[in-house]
């Protein structure tokens, strides 16, 4: 049990080893800096010629979650906690002041981890999550090379790339070389059961104010497959019915805060919000990570 | 017809098949300049930035043929090939494939210069050009005025910084994985290779690129050539992700390269002048096959000439569509290309 488990996992750790910049040290001239040449985090946040906080960065989930039970005492090493307050074994990101006003903030590893009555799931998503975790969650598509979810995205330890333009908002995912396109020029939510469901669904973008509000729906449930659907790495599962609604915003220069929440009648009996943070990464780029360059993880685990 | 490239294609359409569907199904592209009858005008002039340079953004797609993918060679003579390039490409391409990037679900690395069977997706920020393909891939092309490295760590999708030489987009690129082949036939690239994009974008329908790669190690000259790119207006971008792709190989084991035929030159002469074919549903081709050395040479439709790799004195691999020549008495030729969806048939100009 522990050995499927513990393999899940080394993707995350391979990814999150491979930060050394393969473009060499490159300055950029637009981050803010102190005298020393360190980063002003707390400088305010750029904008674009449009006025519009610019997201435009590379960013690292700055929250880092204890190990979850199925884990415990295979990796000493990741229980320990450095001087900065970070797990060893993956990217240097301190954490941001704990935020009164903050939801809950989502947990890579079960996404509900902090919310203290636990998500509120239907039978329905209850037994799919249980029947994954009996399977040592061998089908969560981070490790199938497959586009793992939104909210696995947002939280995996690998970094992301926003490249903002005034129409389109991409983000690209340096774990298995996710990119997600939000459109910012007119057009309309798909209505629900329209198009094709697809792995990032469809996404549309407003601002109210300096936030990002991202509405997406028309995504692959469950229901559709064993890679579908999942919200974290213990399988908690959202439908076909999926309705998610982010909102991020910059409120300084080295801080992203992304509310997720997730309306899905057939999987939870009312709706949930986490907060994701990220902290800027500046200086270095994500890395190439081609996942099904040596992809051997099913055939090791022996299900194929 | 010519679906040449239907081993590896299988495996990107089974994983893909369910979702040809268009995801935004009455999607109208917003900022399309539009004829008074509401179609996308492609010849209106091209679109520029905030800051005045051509805007090359949009949804596009590769509309060169398929030549150059089968073989980025075609043009170049072959004393500029090393022997060695040139015997991988043989071997590779009578293996059909099979161990190709399309194959293995792994990324394109250059040969995405050159394939008609990706769609792609170019965001151009400031200092950042960024070009999406539909099999979830991506470039990214600096703007940002920083330089090539001289030893990149080599990646599938190399290192690119660009700039404006007036209106055109100028684009280095280096550091690529000599895992990636140059074309669908196979032939190979060195860590050496690096390429020069020239993007012109002519009117709003049309990108034209001229591209030039280097690979001193193994072709005496560079490879040069010019692609045209079509904008894909109303639509969007079709993703696709191979799943279990190692199950595709798997079944693939059993496929035995056939081997290289010694044919005569003068066996040789004998096909050669046009053929008239004709497919089952009636569609109407023609074909000219020409010599040159020791090889023949096939230029389907007027599209260019392409190499046939001989297995028999009458039959030859055409980027794996196998052509048959069946001489008659009467000295008239009737040919057979066999596809996997069918054979087409026909018969030399008398």
């Amino acid at each position: 049990m522990k050995h499927t488990t513990s393999i899940a996992l080394l993707f995350v750790v391979m990814g999150s080893i491979a930060l050394s910049a393969q473009w060499g040290k490159f300055t950029d001239p637009a981050v803010p800096r102190d005298a020393k040449g360190g980063v002003r985090m707390d400088a305010p946040a750029p904008r674009t010629a449009d006025g519009k906080p610019d997201l435009s960065g590379n960013w690292l989930r700055a929250d880092r979650d204890p190990l979850p039970s199925e884990l415990a005492g295979l990796f000493p090493e990741r229980n320990r906690v450095n001087s900065g307050g970070n797990v060893v074994g993956e990217p240097s990101v301190a954490a941001f002041p704990a935020d009164a006003k903050s939801p809950p903030v989502g947990a890579f590893w079960d996404i509900a981890t902090n919310i203290p009555s636990g998500l509120p799931m239907t039978p329905w998503a209850a037994d799919i999550k249980k029947k994954r975790m009996a399977t040592d969650m061998k089908d969560n598509p981070d490790a199938n090379c497959m586009p793992m979810g939104i909210t696995q995205f947002h939280m995996q330890p690998q970094p992301r790339k926003i490249v903002q333009t005034p129409k389109l908002i991409v983000i690209l995912y340096e774990s298995n070389y996710g990119q997600r396109y939000i459109y910012l020029d007119g057009r309309s939510l798909p209505k629900q059961g329209d198009p094709q469901p697809w792995w990032y669904g469809y996404s549309v973008g407003r601002w109210e104010g300096d936030t990002l509000v991202v509405e997406t729906n028309n995504l692959r449930g469950a229901e559709e497959g064993q890679y579908d659907g999942w919200l974290d790495v213990r399988g908690t599962p959202f439908s076909g019915q999926a309705k998610f609604t982010e909102r991020f915003r910059r409120p300084m220069y080295g801080k992203l805060e992304i509310d997720v929440t997730l309306e899905d009648a057939k999987a939870l009996t009312k709706p949930f919000t986490v907060r994701i943070n990220q902290r800027v990464m500046v200086d270095e780029e994500p890395i190439e990570f081609v996942c099904n360059e040596n992809q051997q993880f099913r055939r090791r685990i022996k299900v194929d | 017809m010519r679906p040449s490239r239907f081993l590896a294609c299988a495996s990107f359409v089974v994983a893909t098949g369910i979702a040809l569907d268009a995801q935004w199904i009455t999607l109208t592209t917003p900022g399309l300049p539009r004829t008074p009858d509401g179609k996308p005008n492609l010849t209106a002039p091209a679109p520029r930035t905030a800051d005045g340079r051509p805007d090359l953004s949009g949804l596009w797609k590769n509309d060169g043929g398929d030549r150059l993918y089968n073989n980025i060679t075609a043009d170049m003579q072959a004393s500029d090939i090393a022997p060695s390039a040139h015997a991988l490409f043989t071997s590779r391409s009578l293996e059909f494939g099979k161990d190709s990037m399309e194959t293995q679900c792994l990324p394109l690395g250059p040969a995405y210069l050159t394939t008609r069977y990706r769609e792609m997706r170019i965001v151009q920020a400031p200092t950042l050009i960024m070009i999406a393909f539909d099999d979830g891939m991506h470039r990214e092309i600096w703007m940002d005025g920083r330089s090539l490295e001289k030893d990149p760590n080599p990646t599938w999708m190399g290192y690119s910084v660009g700039r404006w030489d007036g209106d055109v987009l100028v684009v280095e690129s280096n550091g690529y994985t000599d895992r990636s082949w140059l074309d669908f036939g196979g032939h190979p690239h060195t860590e050496a290779l690096r390429t020069t994009e020239r993007y012109t974008r002519r009117n709003v329908g049309r990108i034209e690129v001229q591209v030039t790669m280097v690979d001193t190690k193994l072709y005496a000259k560079p490879i040069a050539f010019s692609m045209p790119i079509k904008l894909l207006p109303d639509t969007e971008m079709l993703e696709g992700f191979c799943e279990n792709h190692h199950k595709s190989r798997d079944r693939m084991t059993s496929t035995k390269a056939a081997t290289v035929a010694q044919v005569p030159a003068a066996t040789l002469s004998r096909y050669l002048g046009t053929y008239d074919t004709i497919e089952d549903d009636g569609t109407k081709h023609f074909a000219i096959v020409t010599q040159d050395r020791t090889d023949l040479w096939f230029d389907y439709d007027g599209k260019g000439k392409e190499q046939l790799i001989a297995l028999s004195p009458t039959r030859f691999s055409w980027s794996g569509t196998i052509i048959e020549f069946a001489p008659e008495n009467t000295g008239g030729i009737k040919i057979e290309l066999h596809y996997v969806e069918g054979t087409e048939r026909g018969a030399r100009r008398k």
